[in-house]
Protein backbone atom coordinates (compact mmCIF):
# COMPACT_ATOMS: atom_id res chain seq x y z
CA UNK A 1 0.00 0.00 0.00
CA UNK A 2 2.83 2.55 0.76
CA UNK A 3 3.48 2.81 -3.20
CA UNK A 4 0.05 1.99 -4.33
CA UNK A 5 -2.02 4.79 -6.63
CA UNK A 6 -4.59 6.44 -5.23
CA UNK A 7 -6.97 4.87 -7.54
CA UNK A 8 -5.51 1.12 -5.81
CA UNK A 9 -6.08 2.42 -2.40
CA UNK A 10 -9.72 3.43 -3.53
CA UNK A 11 -10.30 -0.19 -4.75
CA UNK A 12 -8.78 -1.53 -1.49
CA UNK A 13 -11.13 0.67 0.24
CA UNK A 14 -14.66 0.26 -1.42
CA UNK A 15 -13.62 -3.69 -1.33
CA UNK A 16 -12.83 -4.04 2.06
CA UNK A 17 -16.03 -2.25 3.02
CA UNK A 18 -18.00 -5.58 3.13
CA UNK A 19 -15.94 -7.30 5.49
CA UNK A 20 -15.77 -4.59 7.80
CA UNK A 21 -19.78 -4.53 7.90
CA UNK A 22 -20.11 -8.12 8.14
CA UNK A 23 -17.31 -7.89 11.17
CA UNK A 24 -19.22 -4.83 12.50
CA UNK A 25 -22.83 -6.87 12.56
CA UNK A 26 -22.51 -10.77 12.22
CA UNK A 27 -23.68 -11.90 15.49
CA UNK A 28 -20.45 -13.38 17.23
CA UNK A 29 -20.37 -14.25 20.79
CA UNK A 30 -17.87 -14.92 23.56
CA UNK A 31 -14.93 -16.53 21.12
CA UNK A 32 -13.06 -19.69 22.29
CA UNK A 33 -9.15 -19.17 22.14
CA UNK A 34 -7.93 -21.60 19.32
CA UNK A 35 -5.51 -23.95 20.84
CA UNK A 36 -2.14 -23.27 19.98
CA UNK A 37 -1.17 -25.73 17.46
CA UNK A 38 2.56 -25.30 17.60
CA UNK A 39 1.98 -25.77 21.72
CA UNK A 40 1.70 -28.97 23.60
CA UNK A 41 -0.95 -30.39 26.47
CA UNK A 42 1.55 -31.34 28.42
CA UNK A 43 4.26 -30.00 30.27
CA UNK A 44 6.74 -33.04 30.67
CA UNK A 45 6.94 -35.22 27.50
CA UNK A 46 7.61 -38.83 27.78
CA UNK A 47 9.53 -39.44 24.14
CA UNK A 48 11.22 -42.22 22.87
CA UNK A 49 14.30 -42.11 20.80
CA UNK A 50 17.80 -40.07 21.14
CA UNK A 51 18.92 -36.32 20.50
CA UNK A 52 18.62 -36.42 17.32
CA UNK A 53 15.12 -37.59 17.31
CA UNK A 54 13.76 -35.18 19.89
CA UNK A 55 15.61 -32.55 17.19
CA UNK A 56 13.57 -33.91 14.11
CA UNK A 57 10.38 -33.47 16.71
CA UNK A 58 11.13 -29.93 18.27
CA UNK A 59 12.02 -28.81 14.64
CA UNK A 60 8.63 -30.10 13.43
CA UNK A 61 6.56 -28.44 16.39
CA UNK A 62 8.25 -25.02 15.02
CA UNK A 63 10.28 -25.45 18.98
CA UNK A 64 13.79 -24.04 17.36
CA UNK A 65 15.14 -20.90 15.24
CA UNK A 66 16.50 -23.68 12.62
CA UNK A 67 19.78 -24.55 15.01
CA UNK A 68 19.82 -28.09 17.14
CA UNK A 69 18.91 -27.85 20.58
CA UNK A 70 19.57 -29.46 23.65
CA UNK A 71 16.87 -31.61 25.03
CA UNK A 72 15.21 -30.21 27.59
CA UNK A 73 15.63 -32.79 29.72
CA UNK A 74 14.21 -33.18 33.89
CA UNK A 75 17.45 -32.70 35.31
CA UNK A 76 18.84 -30.15 33.08
CA UNK A 77 16.40 -27.82 33.68
CA UNK A 78 16.14 -28.93 37.31
CA UNK A 79 19.89 -28.05 37.18
CA UNK A 80 19.63 -24.87 35.67
CA UNK A 81 16.69 -23.93 37.98
CA UNK A 82 19.79 -24.15 40.57
CA UNK A 83 20.70 -20.98 40.09
CA UNK A 84 17.36 -18.56 40.33
CA UNK A 85 16.31 -17.06 43.30
CA UNK A 86 12.51 -17.31 42.45
CA UNK A 87 10.79 -20.36 42.11
CA UNK A 88 9.84 -22.31 39.20
CA UNK A 89 6.45 -21.58 39.36
CA UNK A 90 6.79 -17.72 39.86
CA UNK A 91 5.02 -15.79 36.71
CA UNK A 92 7.42 -13.27 35.07
CA UNK A 93 4.45 -11.44 33.65
CA UNK A 94 2.89 -11.95 29.77
CA UNK A 95 4.87 -11.87 27.16
CA UNK A 96 4.09 -10.77 23.98
CA UNK A 97 3.22 -10.97 20.66
CA UNK A 98 0.74 -13.91 22.34
CA UNK A 99 1.13 -12.67 26.03
CA UNK A 100 0.95 -16.02 27.18
CA UNK A 101 2.79 -16.28 31.03
CA UNK A 102 6.32 -16.60 31.16
CA UNK A 103 7.50 -18.55 34.22
CA UNK A 104 10.62 -18.89 35.29
CA UNK A 105 10.61 -22.86 34.83
CA UNK A 106 9.92 -21.89 30.70
CA UNK A 107 12.53 -19.72 31.02
CA UNK A 108 15.00 -22.36 32.14
CA UNK A 109 13.50 -24.89 29.88
CA UNK A 110 14.78 -22.58 27.01
CA UNK A 111 17.71 -21.76 28.33
CA UNK A 112 18.63 -25.00 28.51
CA UNK A 113 17.40 -25.77 24.70
CA UNK A 114 19.74 -23.08 23.68
CA UNK A 115 22.96 -24.42 25.22
CA UNK A 116 23.38 -22.31 28.20
CA UNK A 117 25.31 -23.47 31.28
CA UNK A 118 23.57 -23.09 34.39
CA UNK A 119 24.77 -20.25 35.73
CA UNK A 120 24.15 -18.48 32.88
CA UNK A 121 20.79 -18.48 34.23
CA UNK A 122 20.67 -15.37 36.31
CA UNK A 123 21.49 -13.17 33.27
CA UNK A 124 19.19 -14.78 31.31
CA UNK A 125 16.11 -14.46 33.61
CA UNK A 126 17.03 -10.62 33.70
CA UNK A 127 17.28 -10.51 30.35
CA UNK A 128 13.05 -11.79 30.16
CA UNK A 129 12.70 -9.43 32.41
CA UNK A 130 13.62 -6.66 30.56
CA UNK A 131 11.56 -8.13 27.74
CA UNK A 132 8.52 -7.01 29.44
CA UNK A 133 9.27 -3.89 30.79
CA UNK A 134 6.70 -1.50 28.88
CA UNK A 135 9.12 0.82 28.05
CA UNK A 136 10.83 -1.48 25.28
CA UNK A 137 7.53 -1.33 23.55
CA UNK A 138 8.62 -5.67 22.57
CA UNK A 139 5.18 -6.33 20.95
CA UNK A 140 5.37 -3.01 18.49
CA UNK A 141 9.12 -4.25 17.52
CA UNK A 142 7.83 -7.49 17.19
CA UNK A 143 4.98 -7.29 14.64
CA UNK A 144 7.03 -4.71 12.78
CA UNK A 145 8.13 -5.30 9.14
CA UNK A 146 11.61 -3.28 10.23
CA UNK A 147 14.49 -5.13 11.13
CA UNK A 148 14.78 -4.59 15.26
CA UNK A 149 15.37 -6.77 17.41
CA UNK A 150 15.93 -6.28 21.37
CA UNK A 151 20.13 -6.29 21.83
CA UNK A 152 20.93 -7.21 25.14
CA UNK A 153 24.10 -5.44 26.73
CA UNK A 154 25.71 -6.82 30.18
CA UNK A 155 27.53 -4.60 32.92
CA UNK A 156 29.18 -5.42 35.80
CA UNK A 157 31.17 -8.03 37.71
CA UNK A 158 28.74 -11.10 35.79
CA UNK A 159 30.50 -10.41 32.83
CA UNK A 160 33.88 -11.68 33.94
CA UNK A 161 32.87 -14.18 36.30
CA UNK A 162 30.63 -15.74 33.17
CA UNK A 163 33.43 -15.23 30.46
CA UNK A 164 31.00 -13.19 28.55
CA UNK A 165 32.85 -11.59 25.30
CA UNK A 166 33.43 -7.38 25.36
CA UNK A 167 36.59 -7.98 23.24
CA UNK A 168 37.11 -9.06 19.50
CA UNK A 169 34.41 -10.53 17.83
CA UNK A 170 32.01 -8.96 20.02
CA UNK A 171 28.71 -9.30 17.46
CA UNK A 172 29.89 -13.29 16.80
CA UNK A 173 30.64 -15.16 17.01
CA UNK A 174 31.43 -14.29 20.82
CA UNK A 175 31.59 -17.96 22.80
CA UNK A 176 29.66 -20.08 24.74
CA UNK A 177 27.81 -16.69 27.00
CA UNK A 178 27.17 -14.52 24.87
CA UNK A 179 25.67 -16.58 22.19
CA UNK A 180 23.46 -18.73 24.22
CA UNK A 181 22.32 -16.06 26.12
CA UNK A 182 21.14 -14.12 23.38
CA UNK A 183 19.65 -17.56 22.22
CA UNK A 184 17.64 -18.37 25.10
CA UNK A 185 15.66 -15.01 25.17
CA UNK A 186 14.74 -15.32 21.31
CA UNK A 187 13.88 -18.91 22.59
CA UNK A 188 11.42 -17.61 24.77
CA UNK A 189 10.19 -15.23 22.59
CA UNK A 190 9.55 -17.83 20.09
CA UNK A 191 8.04 -20.55 22.37
CA UNK A 192 6.55 -18.84 24.87
CA UNK A 193 5.68 -15.36 23.15
CA UNK A 194 5.19 -16.88 19.93
CA UNK A 195 7.00 -14.39 18.04
CA UNK A 196 6.82 -16.89 14.91
CA UNK A 197 8.86 -15.26 11.27
CA UNK A 198 6.26 -15.16 8.88
CA UNK A 199 3.48 -15.59 11.09
CA UNK A 200 3.40 -13.30 14.13
CA UNK A 201 6.98 -11.73 13.16
CA UNK A 202 6.51 -9.85 9.48
CA UNK A 203 9.52 -8.45 9.27
CA UNK A 204 10.71 -7.85 5.42
CA UNK A 205 13.99 -9.08 6.11
CA UNK A 206 14.74 -10.16 9.77
CA UNK A 207 18.26 -9.87 10.73
CA UNK A 208 21.18 -11.94 12.41
CA UNK A 209 20.20 -10.88 15.96
CA UNK A 210 17.45 -12.57 15.60
CA UNK A 211 19.21 -15.75 16.40
CA UNK A 212 20.96 -14.08 19.74
CA UNK A 213 21.82 -10.79 20.27
CA UNK A 214 23.86 -10.56 23.72
CA UNK A 215 27.37 -8.45 24.17
CA UNK A 216 28.74 -7.04 27.09
CA UNK A 217 31.14 -4.00 27.98
CA UNK A 218 34.33 -3.74 28.50
CA UNK A 219 34.22 -1.50 31.35
CA UNK A 220 38.54 -1.64 31.99
CA UNK A 221 38.84 -0.90 28.65
CA UNK A 222 36.78 1.98 29.25
CA UNK A 223 38.27 5.75 29.35
CA UNK A 224 34.83 6.53 30.83
CA UNK A 225 32.41 5.10 33.12
CA UNK A 226 30.26 2.06 31.64
CA UNK A 227 26.78 2.07 30.80
CA UNK A 228 25.41 1.26 34.12
CA UNK A 229 26.80 3.63 36.07
CA UNK A 230 25.84 6.35 33.61
CA UNK A 231 22.31 4.84 34.28
CA UNK A 232 22.51 5.38 38.20
CA UNK A 233 23.86 1.99 39.01
CA UNK A 234 26.69 1.05 41.25
CA UNK A 235 29.86 0.01 39.17
CA UNK A 236 29.87 -3.59 41.41
CA UNK A 237 26.20 -4.19 40.21
CA UNK A 238 25.64 -6.34 37.58
CA UNK A 239 23.10 -5.22 35.25
CA UNK A 240 21.47 -6.15 31.57
CA UNK A 241 20.62 -3.14 29.60
CA UNK A 242 18.04 -3.56 26.84
CA UNK A 243 17.18 -1.27 23.44
CA UNK A 244 15.56 -2.20 20.12
CA UNK A 245 18.17 -1.49 17.46
CA UNK A 246 18.78 -3.08 13.87
CA UNK A 247 21.94 -4.52 12.98
CA UNK A 248 25.57 -3.39 13.29
CA UNK A 249 27.01 -1.00 10.75
CA UNK A 250 30.71 -0.89 10.77
CA UNK A 251 32.22 2.47 10.53
CA UNK A 252 35.87 2.19 9.22
CA UNK A 253 38.24 5.56 10.47
CA UNK A 254 40.84 4.77 8.27
CA UNK A 255 43.13 7.42 7.97
CA UNK A 256 41.80 9.68 10.74
CA UNK A 257 44.78 10.91 12.65
CA UNK A 258 43.05 12.78 15.71
CA UNK A 259 39.42 12.69 17.98
CA UNK A 260 37.54 15.44 15.27
CA UNK A 261 38.37 13.27 12.54
CA UNK A 262 36.48 9.84 14.09
CA UNK A 263 33.80 12.21 15.40
CA UNK A 264 33.22 13.58 12.30
CA UNK A 265 33.50 10.41 10.40
CA UNK A 266 30.68 8.77 12.87
CA UNK A 267 28.78 12.52 11.82
CA UNK A 268 29.08 10.96 8.48
CA UNK A 269 27.36 7.83 9.04
CA UNK A 270 24.87 8.91 11.06
CA UNK A 271 23.37 11.38 8.54
CA UNK A 272 22.83 8.47 5.71
CA UNK A 273 19.01 8.01 5.31
CA UNK A 274 16.55 5.57 5.94
CA UNK A 275 18.31 4.19 9.05
CA UNK A 276 15.87 4.28 12.04
CA UNK A 277 17.00 7.32 14.07
CA UNK A 278 15.49 9.29 11.73
CA UNK A 279 11.82 8.61 12.13
CA UNK A 280 12.13 7.19 16.21
CA UNK A 281 13.12 9.33 18.53
CA UNK A 282 15.45 6.73 20.97
CA UNK A 283 18.59 7.97 20.03
CA UNK A 284 21.25 5.87 18.34
CA UNK A 285 23.66 3.54 20.15
CA UNK A 286 27.24 3.47 19.47
CA UNK A 287 29.45 1.02 20.23
CA UNK A 288 33.29 2.35 20.37
CA UNK A 289 36.20 0.14 20.12
CA UNK A 290 38.33 0.73 22.89
CA UNK A 291 40.73 2.41 20.50
CA UNK A 292 38.30 5.04 19.40
CA UNK A 293 37.16 5.52 23.00
CA UNK A 294 40.63 6.03 23.91
CA UNK A 295 41.81 8.46 21.22
CA UNK A 296 38.60 10.99 22.19
CA UNK A 297 39.26 10.80 25.44
CA UNK A 298 42.99 11.72 25.08
CA UNK A 299 41.63 14.58 22.48
CA UNK A 300 39.79 15.80 25.59
CA UNK A 301 36.08 14.35 25.06
CA UNK A 302 34.26 13.13 27.74
CA UNK A 303 31.36 10.35 26.98
CA UNK A 304 28.88 13.56 27.36
CA UNK A 305 30.95 16.00 24.84
CA UNK A 306 31.04 12.82 22.23
CA UNK A 307 27.56 12.65 22.67
CA UNK A 308 26.64 16.68 22.59
CA UNK A 309 29.02 16.97 19.55
CA UNK A 310 27.00 14.17 17.95
CA UNK A 311 23.51 15.83 18.63
CA UNK A 312 24.89 19.02 17.44
CA UNK A 313 26.40 17.88 13.70
CA UNK A 314 24.77 14.92 12.49
CA UNK A 315 21.78 16.50 11.15
CA UNK A 316 20.15 16.03 8.14
CA UNK A 317 18.65 18.79 5.42
CA UNK A 318 15.17 18.57 5.23
CA UNK A 319 15.49 18.93 1.60
CA UNK A 320 17.47 15.65 1.29
CA UNK A 321 13.88 13.72 1.97
CA UNK A 322 11.00 12.34 -0.27
CA UNK A 323 7.82 14.47 0.31
CA UNK A 324 5.99 12.15 2.17
CA UNK A 325 9.50 11.28 4.74
CA UNK A 326 9.58 14.98 5.42
CA UNK A 327 5.66 15.10 6.30
CA UNK A 328 6.22 11.76 8.77
CA UNK A 329 9.90 13.63 10.20
CA UNK A 330 7.58 15.89 11.19
CA UNK A 331 5.01 14.31 12.69
CA UNK A 332 6.77 11.73 14.48
CA UNK A 333 9.63 13.55 15.32
CA UNK A 334 7.91 17.01 16.83
CA UNK A 335 9.56 16.70 19.84
CA UNK A 336 12.57 17.67 17.89
CA UNK A 337 11.72 20.99 16.00
CA UNK A 338 10.55 21.98 19.54
CA UNK A 339 13.10 21.37 21.53
CA UNK A 340 15.94 22.60 18.86
CA UNK A 341 16.25 26.06 16.99
CA UNK A 342 16.93 23.80 13.82
CA UNK A 343 13.58 23.89 11.54
CA UNK A 344 15.54 22.70 8.11
CA UNK A 345 17.12 19.61 9.36
CA UNK A 346 16.37 16.57 11.65
CA UNK A 347 18.53 15.23 13.95
CA UNK A 348 19.55 11.48 15.27
CA UNK A 349 18.17 12.26 18.90
CA UNK A 350 15.76 14.10 20.31
CA UNK A 351 18.32 14.81 23.11
CA UNK A 352 22.06 14.68 23.14
CA UNK A 353 21.77 12.32 26.66
CA UNK A 354 19.64 9.83 24.07
CA UNK A 355 22.68 8.74 22.12
CA UNK A 356 23.85 5.88 23.75
CA UNK A 357 27.60 4.84 24.29
CA UNK A 358 29.21 1.23 25.20
CA UNK A 359 32.82 0.73 24.42
CA UNK A 360 33.43 -2.91 23.30
CA UNK A 361 35.45 -4.69 20.98
CA UNK A 362 38.79 -5.89 20.08
CA UNK A 363 41.50 -3.68 18.65
CA UNK A 364 41.34 -1.89 15.13
CA UNK A 365 39.76 1.13 14.14
CA UNK A 366 36.59 0.27 13.99
CA UNK A 367 32.97 1.19 15.76
CA UNK A 368 29.81 0.34 15.01
CA UNK A 369 26.41 2.13 14.49
CA UNK A 370 23.05 0.65 15.71
CA UNK A 371 19.95 2.50 14.69
CA UNK A 372 17.64 1.53 17.24
CA UNK A 373 13.45 1.87 17.24
CA UNK A 374 10.20 1.36 18.78
CA UNK A 375 11.25 1.69 22.33
CA UNK A 376 10.33 4.35 24.48
CA UNK A 377 13.95 4.22 26.00
CA UNK A 378 16.71 1.65 26.88
CA UNK A 379 15.51 -0.34 30.00
CA UNK A 380 18.03 -1.74 32.84
CA UNK A 381 17.38 -4.65 35.37
CA UNK A 382 19.81 -6.07 37.62
CA UNK A 383 20.83 -9.39 37.95
CA UNK A 384 20.07 -11.28 40.94
CA UNK A 385 22.72 -13.46 41.41
CA UNK A 386 22.16 -16.69 43.76
CA UNK A 387 24.37 -17.95 46.60
CA UNK B 1 13.50 -39.47 28.18
CA UNK B 2 11.09 -36.61 29.77
CA UNK B 3 11.12 -33.86 28.27
CA UNK B 4 9.72 -30.38 29.13
CA UNK B 5 7.87 -28.72 26.42
CA UNK B 6 9.51 -25.03 25.61
CA UNK B 7 5.73 -23.27 25.22
CA UNK B 8 2.71 -22.68 27.07
CA UNK B 9 0.47 -25.02 28.06
CA UNK B 10 -2.50 -22.80 28.83
CA UNK B 11 -6.25 -24.40 28.65
CA UNK B 12 -8.23 -22.56 26.10
CA UNK B 13 -9.73 -19.62 26.97
CA UNK B 14 -12.94 -17.23 26.51
CA UNK B 15 -12.86 -14.23 25.01
CA UNK B 16 -15.66 -11.69 25.62
CA UNK B 17 -15.85 -9.17 22.19
CA UNK B 18 -17.66 -6.13 21.88
CA UNK B 19 -21.41 -6.55 20.87
CA UNK B 20 -22.30 -6.57 17.55
CA UNK B 21 -24.76 -3.72 16.27
CA UNK B 22 -27.54 -4.67 14.31
CA UNK B 23 -27.30 -2.09 12.22
CA UNK B 24 -24.60 0.24 10.33
CA UNK B 25 -27.19 3.06 9.70
CA UNK B 26 -27.08 6.36 11.51
CA UNK B 27 -23.73 5.42 13.29
CA UNK B 28 -20.74 7.53 14.18
CA UNK B 29 -17.79 5.65 12.94
CA UNK B 30 -14.49 6.03 14.37
CA UNK B 31 -10.91 5.54 12.86
CA UNK B 32 -7.89 4.73 14.26
CA UNK B 33 -5.45 6.18 11.94
CA UNK B 34 -1.87 3.91 12.45
CA UNK B 35 -0.05 6.69 10.32
CA UNK B 36 1.28 3.98 8.29
CA UNK B 37 2.24 5.28 4.39
CA UNK B 38 -1.78 5.82 2.56
CA UNK B 39 -3.34 4.76 6.27
CA UNK B 40 -4.98 8.05 6.09
CA UNK B 41 -6.32 7.92 2.28
CA UNK B 42 -7.67 4.47 2.69
CA UNK B 43 -9.83 5.80 5.35
CA UNK B 44 -10.78 8.89 3.58
CA UNK B 45 -11.65 6.57 0.68
CA UNK B 46 -13.38 4.22 2.95
CA UNK B 47 -15.43 7.47 4.41
CA UNK B 48 -16.75 7.71 0.85
CA UNK B 49 -17.95 4.79 0.35
CA UNK B 50 -19.58 4.32 4.12
CA UNK B 51 -21.37 7.72 2.92
CA UNK B 52 -22.42 6.14 -0.19
CA UNK B 53 -24.28 2.84 1.55
CA UNK B 54 -24.77 3.82 5.44
CA UNK B 55 -25.95 8.02 5.85
CA UNK B 56 -23.48 8.22 8.69
CA UNK B 57 -23.94 10.37 11.25
CA UNK B 58 -20.39 11.37 11.57
CA UNK B 59 -17.13 10.12 11.99
CA UNK B 60 -14.42 10.84 14.14
CA UNK B 61 -10.62 9.34 13.34
CA UNK B 62 -7.58 9.78 15.39
CA UNK B 63 -4.05 9.25 14.10
CA UNK B 64 -1.47 7.73 15.80
CA UNK B 65 2.04 9.39 16.64
CA UNK B 66 3.84 6.29 15.65
CA UNK B 67 2.49 2.56 14.24
CA UNK B 68 4.07 0.89 17.20
CA UNK B 69 2.70 3.23 19.48
CA UNK B 70 -0.61 2.47 21.46
CA UNK B 71 -3.07 4.37 21.43
CA UNK B 72 -3.25 6.92 24.80
CA UNK B 73 -5.98 6.35 27.16
CA UNK B 74 -7.34 9.50 26.59
CA UNK B 75 -7.71 8.33 22.72
CA UNK B 76 -9.72 4.92 23.30
CA UNK B 77 -12.03 7.55 25.86
CA UNK B 78 -12.74 9.28 23.36
CA UNK B 79 -13.62 6.43 20.87
CA UNK B 80 -15.70 4.79 23.15
CA UNK B 81 -17.36 8.10 23.99
CA UNK B 82 -18.21 9.18 20.70
CA UNK B 83 -18.17 6.26 18.36
CA UNK B 84 -20.66 3.41 17.58
CA UNK B 85 -18.42 1.48 15.66
CA UNK B 86 -14.37 1.58 15.10
CA UNK B 87 -12.08 0.94 12.52
CA UNK B 88 -8.62 -0.24 12.87
CA UNK B 89 -6.29 0.70 10.32
CA UNK B 90 -3.43 -0.44 8.44
CA UNK B 91 -1.77 0.84 5.29
CA UNK B 92 1.33 -1.53 4.85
Amino acid sequence: MATASRETVSDQAKGALASVARALTVGAKAEEKRSDQSGSEEELLDLKGDCEEVNELFHEKGWTDGLPIIPPKEESVRAMLTHSLYGREKKLGLLPPAMNPVTVEKVAVNAVMAGCAPEFFPVVLAGVEALLDEELALYSMQTATNATAPLLIVNGPVTSSLCLNASGSLFGPAGRANATIGRAIRLVLLNVGKEIPGVTDPSTHGQPGKYTFCIAEAETESPWDPLHVELGYAREESTVTMIGTGGPQNIFTYGCECAEEILETFVGALCGLGHNNILFPTGPLLVLSPEHAGTLARGGFSKQEVKRYLFENARIPLSRFARGTKRAILERRARWFEAVDDAEHIGVADHPEDILIVVAGGAGIHSQFLPTSFSKRAVTKVIEMSG
Amino acid sequence: MKIYSPTCTNPKQLLSIAPRRESLAQQVWGFVDTSKVNADLFIEEMKLAIQERYQPRGFVAIRKEAPGLPLTPGQTEQLAAECGVVVFCFGD
